[in-house]
């Protein structure tokens, strides 16, 4: 089962390497998994590491998804105050920039507003406080749309660690069947987070 | 030539993909539909699909049929009733042809195809200043469609070259991708399918709608004569280009100031100064005559005046935001919410000075009765942040009264808890 499904995402890699250059997967096999050096999350199952495929690619930012991006992907960031979850392809082109005094609602309104850049008026909903390993963090949930009209859900959770530097995990999936399907594992890798 | 044939290929080979990761099960991509009162039967008939007005509709159609399915259709009934309404006054006799979709776009656009599919985006309503203005802009997008320029231009471009129109496609497609992606740019590897879905789709838009400077300056006249004759104020046309081009130079990016509002109505509607001329000089020449109707517009706009400004802050350009404020509370209404995102534009902008800008914006705000309760969660916040223990914990408790349902609550009651601790208060 987990061959198809990630045979499922190298294709989709493959037709993305296609039309954008030579960007490669890697297979991120079961098990403790360290996300940018900066945090560890143990995964229920193998996941395909697209991050190579984001173009331009965020500093910090790792990208694993099971069945493609369009069904189902799981953000890993560290961000430095001043960067992105996503990252424009011009200079002149603002982004939502973190920022270190940001309180929580604001942590959560630049996460929802880098959702905002790909998908339709996302919403966040259910915000709670919920530790990130050691750290105290912020959970919410989100819904969004796709341009062409498919309900998305989602879920987060960030913190702020000690050297200002917001720890993210970003879970996005169509409503319809995917988002439900991979909830376990995604809440066993947030419940699992530990700092590097 | 080989490179644009090569771009073409790889859009369609894209969008044909990204296509088929993105439909869902079939039973859950119902179109939302939106409900109108029977309009009269349209004035003109299909074309033969053989002819190249036939083909005009045929990529019309796959538009619209977008258009239907999109996460940005606006579907409320009363704000779609209400512009249809608009759209027909200036429409004269194609009115029944128009079948309209508000969508929830924060730019200035609208357009009509050449099948009678119009497109008005939330960020031309939240621009116009009144019904009036609303109007010209529909009565010039109807006028276009009256006097068939989408296929004067394809007859144009055809006779330009052989086999052009593939190539404009691409072009446009290719052009409008990036002019529209620009200000939105994301860097997902989804982005590689949504850019391809978008400049189908909207490189379709643009090259149905992609004007000489002729047919707009007609496109003006025509529209000009259906909103006076419908009984509209003559200066709306005028008023509301002069408006767009100042909001253009009032933006924060120097991409846009130069290439005026990409994305927008001027990518496809060349602006000239001598448009705005010519159009102040008709309504000098007929006098003060006609109704704004800027009331009864406001009234229309004001539920989503919340969403909407959200969705323009988004945008990031905090200049054309702070202008578009500027207009919005020229009359004195709605002040709660005007001060509220003026407050929001410095919170987020953080530059010099603006802290105790955004501080001055949210006492504003909560002195109407419209502010949003968020108003008072930034004041608890800067208070807390400030050691303002007391006063923070009054805010908060406010946000929570005028928002009980809040999504945000745990997170806030938590903070409120906080602070309480630190004050000996009882939670």
């Amino acid at each position: 089962m987990s061959f198809t499904i990630t045979r499922r995402a190298a294709l989709w890699g493959a037709a993305g390497a296609a039309l954008s250059g030579c960007a490669t997967s890697s297979l991120v096999p079961q098990g403790s998994y360290t996300a940018n050096g900066a945090f560890r999350v143990t995964l229920q199952r193998p996941w395909s590491d697209l991050t190579n495929y984001m173009m331009p690619r965020p500093p910090g930012v790792r990208l694993l998804s099971i069945d493609g991006p369009m069904l189902n992907r799981l953000y890993l960031a560290t961000i430095d105050p001043g960067g992105s979850l996503v990252r424009p392809r011009d200079r002149d082109t603002p982004r939502p920039t973190y920022r270190a005094d940001m309180g929580d609602t604001e942590i959560v309104e630049f996460i929802v507003d880098c959702v905002a850049v790909e998908f339709q008026s996302p919403e966040s909903s259910a915000l709670r406080p919920q530790n990130f390993g050691a750290l105290p963090g912020v959970r919410f949930d989100l819904s969004s749309r796709t341009e062409a009209g498919l309900d998305i859900a989602g879920t987060a959770l960030a913190a702020r660690s000690a050297n200002d530097k917001l720890n993210a995990m970003l879970y996005l999936a169509p409503r319809e069947h995917y988002y439900a399907q991979l909830l376990p594992d995604v809440e066993a890798a947030f419940a699992s987070a530990a700092l590097a | 030539m080989k490179r644009l044939a090569l771009a073409g290929a790889c859009l369609a080979a894209a969008a044909t993909f990204a296509f088929a990761q993105e439909t869902p099960p079939a039973e859950t991509q119902a179109p939302a539909a939106v409900m109108f009162a029977p309009p009269p039967p349209p004035s003109r008939a299909r074309p033969d699909s053989s002819t190249d007005e036939g083909g005009l509709w045929g990529l019309s159609d796959r538009a619209e049929q977008q258009a239907r399915a999109s996460g940005q259709l606006e579907t409320d009934p009363a704000l779609n009733a209400y512009v249809r309404e608009v759209a027909c006054r200036v429409a004269a006799e194609y009115c029944g042809d128009i079948r309209l979709y508000v969508m929830n776009r924060p730019f200035f656009n609208a357009s009509m195809a050449p099948n009678g599919y119009m497109e008005v985006w939330s960020g031309l309503l939240l621009r116009a200043e009144d019904e009036a203005q609303l109007a010209f802009v529909l009565g010039h997008e109807t006028a276009h469609y009256g006097e068939r320029h989408s296929l004067e231009t394809l007859r144009a471009t055809r006779a330009r070259a052989n086999g052009a129109m593939i190539a404009s496609m691409v072009i446009a497609a290719a052009g409008t991708a990036a002019a529209v992606n620009s200000p939105n740019s994301a860097s997902s590897i989804a982005d590689v399918t949504r850019v391809a879905v978008d400049a189908v789709y909207l490189g379709t838009i643009a090259s149905l709608f992609g004007f000489s400077r002729e047919n707009e300056t007609e496109a003006d006249n025509v529209g000009f004569d259906h909103a006076v004759a419908a009984n509209y104020d003559p200066g709306a046309g005028h008023r509301i280009w002069t408006y767009l081009i100042a909001e253009t130079a009032a933006s924060d990016n120097p991409d846009t100031r130069r290439r005026e509002t990409r994305g927008s109505i001027f990518s496809t509607h060349p602006l000239s100064s001598d448009r705005v001329e010519a159009l102040t000089a008709r309504a000098t020449a007929l006098g003060g005559a006609g109704q704004t109707h800027r009331e009864r517009y406001r009234t229309a706009i004001r539920p989503f005046l919340d969403e909407w400004l959200r969705a323009d802050l988004r945008r990031r350009d905090y200049g054309q935001t702070a202008h578009l404020l500027d207009r919005l509370g020229a009359h004195g209404e709605d002040l709660g919410v005007i001060e509220y995102y003026r407050g929001e534009i410095r919170r987020l902008r953080r530059a010099e000075g603006d802290r105790a800008g955004a501080l001055q914006h949210y006492s504003n705000a909560i002195t109407h009765p419209d502010a949003p309760a968020a108003a008072w969660r930034e004041l608890g916040e800067y208070a807390a942040r400030d050691g303002r223990r007391a006063e923070a914990a009054a805010h908060f408790a406010t946000y929570l009264e005028r928002a009980p349902n809040a999504e945000d609550r745990a997170l806030v009651e938590a903070r409120l808890a906080q602070i309480n601790a630190h004050t000996g208060g009882v939670e």
